[in-house]
């Protein structure tokens, strides 16, 4: 990784910031490159940015890998989300041994409404990590959202406990929204989080310009 | 620029926790929001577990309360029910079912609380909350969740400066481990 420069003074020593003072005087390059490698002070309470990946056309699958393990809860944001075509969108989690593929190892519970029918309200559960009663995306031509919070991911005593809110549109209006959750029934610090299709044939590869964030806040536990 | 800033972080260290304190908010954010992962002692193994209560300012008048939410999880198959719905009846609203002990020790749940405009003293005060159970490990359908939005009414106008949530029950605390997060938004 290629350095924005040095600081401090041409004949002191180089400043280094801890994670409660950075002494000295400080160029704003200087103050974004620390910051991007998480070794600057800053007030804990925003949503710091770990990764954000955006869709290629040509993927199905982004994985986030090595994250941190010093925040209290994590945020994934998938925007403008659009793909080939329509099917689930799978989340898988790494709790230290590598991404767990095993569906039956997962489970959702949802609700959701479609805006073109009135009426009761559809739900869904079972053993799988596919967090909607509808696919998520559902197609090329709408761009969709979906937020997924984790809270206090790093304790290695607890299961991942995902909940979901996420909104999929169609060509003729109708919105598809759903609330819900997915868990993972291993307990385990979450260092890696997989988000994947169900299908991954290349008809249901991530289309631009979806872009997939990840956040944490707060302190661990 | 607008940001979240952290008032409060906490986790249960002791085994006769049952009140949850956020004292001396300052007035100082636009909005309040809580998260929580939570889990209660307890020998209920029921799925849907205990119940985490709140209210605000230490107020505990009969008709100050008013609460609704639904619930929905894999345990009770069907459609999304109806739960706990009262209106200015009680001197607690119910924020969230949690797990238990008794349930599963490593299942726990998530709890999200927004308080917008917590310091206007011309208008009534309510919160939305949503929250998931982690897997239990009992019943038939094991490894399902709960959803269960919950809408406040605080029928009162006084600024928030002090949220308690608490236990159902003198003999249920609230798990080590259990954490909490207080954060106010700053416009």
């Amino acid at each position: 990784m290629v350095g924005y420069g040095e600081n401090g003074s041409v004949i002191g020593p180089q400043n280094l910031p801890t994670s409660s003072v950075a002494s000295g005087v400080w160029s704003l390059g200087e103050v974004a490159e620390a910051q991007r490698d998480e070794i600057w002070p800053n007030p804990i309470g925003d949503w710091d940015i770990i990764g954000t990946q955006i869709a290629d056309d040509s993927t199905a699958t982004y994985d986030f890998t090595s994250i941190p393990q010093n925040f209290r809860d994590l945020r994934l944001v998938i925007s403008a989300a659009r793909a080939a075509g329509a099917s689930a969108t799978y989340l898988y989690m790494d709790i230290g041994s590598g991404f767990d593929t095993t569906n039956g190892n997962y489970a959702q519970t949802t609700v959701s409404n479609n805006g073109a029918a009135n009426g009761a309200m559809r739900v869904s559960a079972s053993d799988v990590p596919w967090p909607s009663n509808y696919d998520f995306p559902r197609d090329a031509t709408q761009s969709n959202s979906a937020i997924f919070d984790i809270f206090d991911y790093s304790t290695s005593s607890k299961h991942s406990n995902i909940m979901v809110v996420s909104s999929a549109s169609v060509n003729n209006g109708s919105v598809y929204t759903t609330t819900g959750g997915v868990q993972h029934k291993v307990a385990g610090a979450i260092v890696g989080i997989r988000v994947t299709k169900s299908v991954t044939s290349s008809v249901y590869h991530w289309k631009q310009p979806t872009t997939f964030t990840l956040f944490g806040r707060g302190s661990a536990v | 620029m607008a940001d979240w800033e952290i008032i409060e972080e906490s986790v249960i260290t002791g085994s006769t926790t049952f009140d949850i304190s956020f004292t001396s908010i300052p007035s100082t954010y636009l909005h309040l929001e809580l998260t929580a992962s939570v889990q209660i002692n307890s020998t209920q193994t029921t799925f849907g577990g205990n119940t985490m209560y709140m209210n605000w300012n230490g107020d505990t008048t009969g008709n100050h309360h008013g609460y609704t939410g639904w619930t929905r999880s894999h345990y009770y198959d069907g459609a999304p029910s109806n739960n706990s719905a009262y209106s200015g009846t009680t001197n607690y609203a119910e924020a969230a079912f949690c797990n238990t002990t008794a349930c599963s020790a490593t299942s726990w749940t998530n709890v999200w609380i927004l308080i917008p405009n917590y310091t206007n003293t011309s208008t009534l005060k309510s919160a939305i909350c949503r929250s998931l159970q982690g897997p239990t490990s009992s019943g038939t359908n094991a490894h399902t969740g709960i959803v269960n939005p919950r809408i406040f009414s605080g029928n009162q106008t006084s600024a928030i400066s002090q949220i308690n949530l608490f236990s159902d029950g003198s003999t249920r605390p609230f798990a080590v481990n259990t954490s909490f997060m207080l954060a106010g938004f700053k416009g």
